[in-house]
């Protein structure tokens, strides 16, 4: 099995995500998504690195430009930096011919803060349309973790040639997101809880030999007892032989070279038939 | 009140069923932007391609009979699952066309819907089907007489009693089948109220189950494949399934066999009957004026 750990890095986003009129006047807030790339993340890094675990860090654009030396200790510790987009922008918030502009944007800041040409894309929201993988081929990306058809990596068909998909199902959101203004989350959930969960998942996705790609934020996640969590979560995962460790895009190259054993889709919705009117209100 | 009595000796009935959503979910949640969603639509397909082949290979293993209840546009987007389905012995049943719920539906397109359902059916699975479950178990007052009128013999909507009964209507029957959230998968993990983990999930099943098998009742589990066909999921539900079969006397079936089973002459006259008649309030607070 294959087992890569990733890291959305929304930070100073997550504030203008989910207040964009008010946000530059909420300290409040600001002070609890910035705690992300400034304090979470560097812990995160060091528990990294104890453990000798390279993983993959989804970085908005506008991230890396307000945090330069937390992209440069990610790369420092041989860790893969890819897109998040450039304010964390949900595509079903935005018009889709601004896809591009928003991809170009990320790809230079990642390029001029970290140097670095990122091969491999998550959607803010995991929120991808039909477009978005040619899109993403065009520029030269090797792979999207934003979907969820199967618990193996798959080919998605486009005009210039597949895109790997490395489905991701499992995330810290679910269960320690938590805002009242706006309302988020589902309540806040015991590290102890979410370790049943994620454990329980990894088990059975190890005894079927399937790919465990999980999601973290380091503004969730880089808090005290969920490091421990994920202390705990790196023990129990790592106590299983024959696991490879790898960075999304390791396993996305690997995808390439067996791409034809891998199932292959379309990126296509299926259009409703006979759809019910509208009840009126 | 005297014990429902199943065949043969047994204490229990238990019936493992699965609302095969499928695409119609997207449509369902965000109508107006489903088809410009494809990592969100490709989370509710995992149901169909993924989760249900595990959960009949599962169910194959352990020679047990499933019912899958499907909205008629999943059945035609997969023929292979409809047929895997009936192949292996299970019972298939109506789930509406996209999912569509009664309560927001006038009476002429709940008609519609059903025959369209009926129509598909018929034509994948080779058979009418008999059985009927609403989605998000919302039936409404005049919907087993609609169901009546088209040939359904038994529904799984209702949440009335521990054992089946007779929902009179339209001039005939329905045997209903009953439900309920604390035997579900969507609480514990559609996500609404965080995600339960496999183990937690457990406790709450099994321990319904011990309680319905104590008075000898039917405990029909529901579950969705894009939910329960995760892999730790599976993991428990062979393990529930484990925890089900250590009690001696329980019959595992298709709601199809245990609604034959409630049809004979010797056991009809024995279920309770229920109108649909929903009793009038009376002295009812008026609606407190919006504030301004």
């Amino acid at each position: 099995m294959a087992v890569s750990l990733t890291f959305d890095v929304d930070g100073f986003t997550a504030a203008y995500t989910r207040d964009p009129v008010r946000a530059h006047e909420r300290l409040g807030r600001w002070s609890e998504f910035a705690y992300g790339p400034t304090v979470g993340l560097p812990k995160i890094l060091r528990l990294l690195e104890e453990y000798e675990v390279r993983a993959t860090f989804f970085v908005p654009g506008y991230v890396a430009e307000l945090c330069p030396e937390g992209v440069a200790a990610i790369v420092a510790g041989g860790h893969e930096i890819a897109h998040h987009a450039y304010m964390h922008e949900n595509p079903l918030g935005v018009a889709p011919d601004q896809d591009e502009e928003i991809l170009v944007r990320g790809i230079e800041a990642l390029r001029r803060v970290a140097g670095v040409r990122p091969v491999g894309y998550r959607a803010p929201a995991v929120e991808t349309r039909p477009s978005t993988p040619a899109l993403l081929r065009r520029h030269g990306f090797r792979y999207d973790a934003s979907e969820g058809g199967d618990d193996y990596p798959y080919l998605i068909e486009t005009a210039d040639g597949p895109l790997v998909e490395l489905p991701a199902a499992n995330g810290d959101s679910q269960h320690f997101a938590y805002g009242q203004d706006p309302l988020r989350g589902t309540g806040l959930a015991s590290p102890e809880a979410a370790l049943d969960v994620f454990a329980r998942e990894f088990d059975a996705t190890y005894r079927r030999g399937a790919l465990f790609v999980s999601v973290y934020h380091p503004m969730y996640t880089g808090r005290p007892s969920r490091l421990l969590w994920l202390e705990r979560l790196i023990r129990h995962m790592r106590r299983l032989p024959r696991v490879w460790w790898a960075t999304a895009d390791e396993i996305a190259r690997h995808c390439q070279s067996v791409a034809d054993r891998l199932a292959t889709v379309r990126p296509e919705v299926p259009a409703a038939r006979y759809l019910r009117p509208e009840p009126s209100a | 009140m005297a014990q429902f009595q199943w065949p043969n000796g047994r204490r229990a009935a238990v019936a493992f069923t699965f609302d095969v959503d499928g695409e119609t979910v997207p449509y369902v949640m965000d109508r107006e932007r489903a088809g410009e969603r494809l990592s969100f639509m490709t989370r509710h397909q995992y149901g169909p391609n993924v989760g249900l082949p595990r959960i009949l290979e599962l169910f194959d293993l352990y020679e047990i009979p499933g019912t899958f209840f499907m909205p008629a546009f999943v059945a035609e987007r997969h023929p292979d699952g409809v047929e895997a389905i009936v192949r292996g012995g299970h019972a298939i049943g109506h789930h509406g066309y996209m999912h569509e719920s009664p309560m927001a539906m006038d009476a002429d397109y709940e008609e519609e819907v059903l025959e369209k359902g009926i129509e598909v059916f018929s034509r994948i699975a080779g058979r009418r089907p008999i059985g009927y479950r609403s989605p998000a178990w919302e039936l409404g007052a005049r919907s087993p007489a609609l169901l009546v009128k088209h040939g359904f013999a038994y529904d799984s909507s209702l949440m009335g009693d521990d054992v089946p009964y007779r929902v009179e209507a339209g001039g005939g029957d329905l045997i209903e089948m009953p439900v309920h959230w604390i035997s579900g998968d969507f609480p514990q993990f559609g996500g609404l109220f965080g995600i339960q983990s496999p183990d937690v999930a457990f406790e709450i099943y099994s321990q319904e189950f011990d309680g319905l098998y104590e008075t000898g009742g039917i405990w029909v589990m529901t579950m969705h494949p894009f939910l329960t066909g995760r892999p730790s999921r599976t993991d428990l539900l062979e393990r529930l399934i484990q925890h089900v079969r250590e009690r001696s006397r329980v019959w595992i079936a298709s709601l199809d066999e245990i609604h034959a089973y409630c049809r004979e002459a010797a056991v009809l006259p024995t279920l309770k009957t229920v109108t649909t008649d929903i009793p009038a309030p009376r002295w009812l607070r008026p609606p407190a004026e919006p504030r301004t």
